[in-house]
C-alpha cells in the first residue's frame, strides 16, 4: 500500500495545539471514535447540536401535513392547492442546499446553519396567520428552505470525525434529523389536541400549535451558535485571522465542485433515495387513509412509522458503509450503496402492488429501512469526493435529493393521471433506473464498482489535484494532505502486509 | 354517515337499500310522478313564489329570508335560510315531512330522522375528502349533523350554524334511519343535480390579533438574536 509508509505519521495525540480532547483524534484533530452518549467538546457536542437543530427543521417543514384535515377546511383548499404546496415545500431547499454548501466552505457550518434556521423561523411563526391557498403555499415554501441545514450537518460531521467513523457520524446525524419528518406526524396532532382541549376552537388551535416547531427552531439555532464550534481547533473566523486557516475563494471552490462528475452522479442517485423519502413523507398518510379506509389517526401513525425508522435505518447505512470500508475500502462503500438502493427500488415497486393492509405496512417498513439506509450509504461516499469543495459537493448531493422529490411528485403524484398505487410502483422503477450511474463512479486510487485502482495513483495526488502549484507552494492544501493520509483505510485491507505498517494497528484508527 | 350493521341479511338488504336510493334519485330527476321524497325542484329565481305556502320563521338576525321547497305538494325537507350564513352567528330553520302516499314505503321500519349539512358539488370539486359515494359507508358528502330526532311524520329544528363549519356551499339532507341505524329513506333541500337552493356558509377564520402580534415578536427576536451573535463573532475575531 503506497500510502502505508505515511501511516506512521499518525500519532495518538490527545494533547496538541488547541488543548485536550476527550476523544482520541487523528492528525487533523478529528475524532476517530464515536461516543454516542457523550457531550464532550467539541466533537460530540457538535454532533448533538447539529442533529437536533436539523431535527427541528424537519419538524417545521412537515408540520402542516398531519393537520391538513383542519387546515384544508379552514382555508378552503383544493387537492391541487395541497399538491402544489407539497411540491413547494421541498423545492425551496434545492437551491438553498447548494448555497448552504458554499456558505459552509466559506464561513463555517455553525454560522451557516444557525443563520438559515433563525431566518426561516419567521415563516413557521407566520403559518399561524395564513388565510388562503397562496399564503399556505408561501409559508410551506419558505419553511422548506430550512431543510438545507442538512448540508451543514453533514459538513460539520465530516469536519469533526475521521474517515473510519465519518459514515456513522453522518448517518446518525442525518437519520436523527430526518426523524423529525416522522416525529412531527405525532407531535403536531398531540399539541393540537392539547390546545383544543384547553378550550380553543379547532380553527384556532392548529394555528397556535405552529408556535411549538417555531420555538424549537429558534432555541436550537441559538444553542448551535452559542455552544458549537466549527472545527476541532476553533471557529473559522478566529482561525482565519490567526492564519491557521486559509480563506478560500468561491470561484475555485465552485469550479472544483462542478467539474467533479462524481458529485453529479451522487446528486442524481440521492434524488432517488432521499427524494423518494420526502415524497413518501408527503403522500403516505393520504394513501393509507384513502386506499384502506383507516381513520386519520391510524393513517398518521402509519405515516409516522415510515419516518421513525430513521432512528436506526440511516445510521445503519452509515455504519454499513464504514464496516464495508474496513474490509473492502471504497469499493465496499460503493457496492453496498448500489445493492441497498436497488433493493429499495424493488420494494417500492412491490409496495404499489400490495392490496392488503398488513402486507402493505410490512412492505412499507422494509422499504423505509432500505431507502433510508441508502441515504446513509451515500453520505459515506460524499466526504471522499472532494476535500476542497466538500461543502459544495455535499450541497449538490443534498440539493439533488430535493430535485428528485420535486420531479417525482410532479410526474407521479400531481393531479389524477396516475392512481397513487401506480405512482408508487412507477417511482420504484425510476429508482432502479437512476441508481445505475453508481456503476460509473471511479476513484483512481481506490477503484470503482467493477474496476480496481490504478497501480500508481494515490489519495494525495487525487486531493492535491484540486490545488494549483502556486497554492501548494503557499501551503494552502495542507488540510487536504492530512485528509489524504487519514483516508488510507479506503484502500481496503491488503492480503500481504507491508513492513512499513506498525505491528499494532495505530490507535487513531479505531 | 353510519354504516350498515346487522346480520347476514344485511348484504341483500344493503344492496336493496342502495338500489332503492339510486332509483329514488332517478325518479326525482325525470319523473312526473311525484317521487316519495324530493320531487320537482322549485325555481329559486322567484323566491317569493311558493307553491305550497308555509309559515316562514325568521332567522335570529332577521333580514330577508328565502323559503326553499324540495317538492311542490309533498314537502319533505324545507329550509328557511339567508343567502349567506356566518358560522357561529346565524341560524337556519329546517322542517320536514314524510310523503306517505308513495308506494313501497315501509313506515313501520322508520325509527329516527337524522338531518345533516352536506357539501354541494361546487365545494366537492377537487376535494377527494368530500366525495359522494353511492355506498353510504364510504360517502363523505355530509359531515356535519344538525340533529337526530325520533321518527315522526313531520318535524323541525332551529339550528345555529356551528363554528366548526367551514367556508363552503351546502344543502340539507334528512335521512330516515331504521332500528339498526341504516338509512332507509331520505329527502334533500335541493334538486337531484344539487344545483338549486344551495346556501353558503362563511366559516370563522380562527385568526386572532394576538396570534399575529406573537408571531411578529418571535420572528423579530429570532432575527435580532442572529444579528447579535454575528456582532459578537466579529468582535471575538478582532481580538
Amino acid at each position: 500500500m503506497e500510502d502505508s509508509g505515511k501511516s506512521s505519521l499518525h500519532v495518538e495525540s490527545s494533547a496538541v495545539e488547541g488543548g485536550h480532547f476527550k476523544l482520541p483524534v487523528d492528525s487533523e484533530q478529528k475524532a476517530t471514535e464515536f461516543w454516542l452518549f457523550s457531550f464532550a467538546k467539541p466533537h460530540m457536542r457538535a454532533f448533538h447540536l447539529s442533529w437536533f437543530s436539523f431535527f427541528c427543521c424537519f419538524v417545521s417543514t412537515f408540520a402542516a401535513p398531519p393537520l391538513l384535515p383542519l387546515i384544508r377546511d379552514n382555508l378552503n383548499l383544493t387537492t391541487t392547492d395541497i399538491g402544489n404546496a407539497g411540491i413547494a415545500s421541498v423545492s425551496g431547499a434545492v437551491f438553498a442546499r447548494l448555497a448552504m454548501g458554499t456558505a459552509c466552505d466559506l464561513v463555517g457550518p455553525r454560522l451557516a446553519s444557525a443563520s438559515l434556521t433563525l431566518l426561516t423561523a419567521p415563516a413557521v411563526y407566520f403559518a399561524s396567520v395564513i388565510n388562503s391557498a397562496s399564503s399556505y403555499l408561501l409559508v410551506r415554501f419558505f419553511t422548506g428552505f430550512s431543510l438545507a441545514s442538512f448540508v451543514s450537518t453533514q459538513f460539520w460531521m465530516s469536519s469533526m470525525f475521521s474517515p473510519p467513523v465519518v459514515g456513522v457520524a453522518n448517518g446518525i446525524a442525518g437519520g436523527w434529523g430526518n426523524l423529525g419528518g416522522g416525529a412531527t406526524q405525532l407531535i403536531m396532532p398531540l399539541v393540537y389536541d392539547l390546545i383544543h382541549h384547553i378550550g380553543s376552537t379547532s380553527f384556532t388551535a392548529w394555528r397556535i400549535a405552529f408556535f411549538i416547531p417555531g420555538f424549537m427552531q429558534t432555541l436550537s439555532a441559538i444553542a448551535v451558535i452559542a455552544l458549537g464550534q466549527d472545527l476541532p481547533n476553533g471557529n473559522y473566523r478566529k482561525l482565519e485571522k490567526a492564519g491557521d486557516k486559509h480563506k478560500d475563494s468561491f470561484r475555485k471552490v465552485f469550479y472544483h465542485a462542478v467539474t467533479n462528475y462524481r458529485g453529479w452522479i451522487l446528486a442524481l442517485t440521492y434524488g432517488y433515495c432521499f427524494g423518494v423519502e420526502l415524497t413518501i413523507d408527503n403522500i403516505i398518510a393520504e394513501y393509507f387513509y384513502d386506499k384502506f379506509n383507516v381513520n386519520l389517526r391510524t393513517a398518521g401513525i402509519i405515516a409516522a412509522s415510515f419516518g421513525l425508522a430513521n432512528i436506526i435505518s440511516r445510521p445503519g447505512g452509515g455504519f454499513l458503509s464504514d464496516w464495508m470500508s474496513r474490509r473492502y475500502g471504497m469499493r465496499g462503500r460503493l457496492w453496498s450503496l448500489w445493492v441497498v438502493q436497488v433493493v429499495g427500488g424493488v420494494l417500492c415497486i412491490v409496495l404499489g402492488r400490495m392490496n392488503n393492509l398488513s402486507a402493505s405496512i410490512i412492505v412499507m417498513v422494509l422499504f423505509s429501512f432500505f431507502v433510508q439506509a441508502a441515504c446513509g450509504l451515500t453520505f459515506g461516499v460524499v466526504p471522499f469526493v472532494s476535500r476542497r469543495s466538500l461543502g459544495m459537493i455535499s450541497g449538490m448531493t443534498g440539493g439533488g435529493g430535493n430535485v428528485g422529490a420535486v420531479i417525482t411528485q410532479l410526474i407521479f403524484f400531481k393531479g389524477s393521471k396516475y392512481s397513487k398505487e401506480t405512482g408508487i410502483t412507477l417511482m420504484g422503477v425510476m429508482i432502479l433506473c437512476c441508481t445505475l450511474p453508481i456503476t460509473l463512479i471511479y476513484f483512481p486510487q481506490w477503484g470503482g464498482l467493477f474496476c480496481g485502482p490504478r497501480p500508481k495513483a494515490t489519495a494525495e495526488d487525487y486531493y492535491a489535484a484540486e490545488w494549483s502549484e502556486d497554492e501548494k507552494e503557499r501551503g494552502y492544501h495542507s488540510a487536504s494532505v492530512k485528509f489524504a493520509e487519514n483516508s488510507v483505510r479506503e484502500g481496503g485491507r491488503r492480503r500481504d502486509s507491508s513492513p512499513a505498517v506498525p505491528a499494532d494497528d495505530t490507535p487513531s484508527h479505531a | 354517515m353510519e354504516g350498515r350493521r346487522g346480520g347476514g341479511e344485511t348484504h341483500s338488504r344493503s344492496g336493496e337499500v342502495v338500489a332503492r336510493m339510486r332509483a329514488l334519485k332517478a325518479t326525482v330527476n325525470g319523473s312526473r310522478r311525484t317521487a316519495r321524497f324530493g320531487g320537482r325542484p322549485c325555481s329559486d329565481s322567484h323566491p317569493d313564489r311558493y307553491v305550497s305556502p308555509v309559515s316562514c320563521r325568521f332567522g335570529r338576525n332577521g333580514g330577508r329570508n328565502t323559503t326553499l321547497h324540495s317538492s311542490t305538494h309533498h314537502t319533505f325537507v324545507q329550509l328557511t335560510v339567508k343567502a349567506l350564513l356566518y358560522a357561529g352567528v346565524d341560524q337556519i330553520n329546517v322542517t320536514w315531512a314524510i310523503n306517505q302516499s308513495l308506494p313501497g314505503a315501509t313506515v313501520s321500519a322508520y325509527k329516527k330522522v337524522k338531518v345533516s349539512f352536506c357539501y354541494a358539488p361546487a365545494s366537492q370539486a377537487d376535494r377527494g375528502w368530500r366525495k359522494t359515494d353511492d355506498n353510504l359507508k364510504k360517502d363523505k358528502t355530509c359531515q356535519f349533523m344538525i340533529t337526530t330526532q325520533p321518527y315522526a311524520t313531520a318535524g323541525s329544528v332551529a339550528y345555529t350554524v356551528e363554528r366548526s363549519i367551514p367556508t363552503a356551499t351546502f344543502f340539507v339532507i334528512a335521512y330516515v334511519l331504521d332500528s339498526e341505524d341504516a338509512e332507509v329513506a331520505y329527502g334533500q333541500s335541493t334538486d337531484a343535480q344539487k344545483t338549486t337552493n344551495l346556501f353558503d356558509v362563511v366559516g370563522i377564520t380562527g385568526r386572532h390579533a394576538s396570534l399575529g402580534i406573537a408571531a411578529a415578536c418571535f420572528s423579530a427576536f429570532s432575527v435580532v438574536a442572529l444579528a447579535f451573535f454575528f456582532v459578537v463573532e466579529k468582535r471575538k475575531a478582532m481580538k
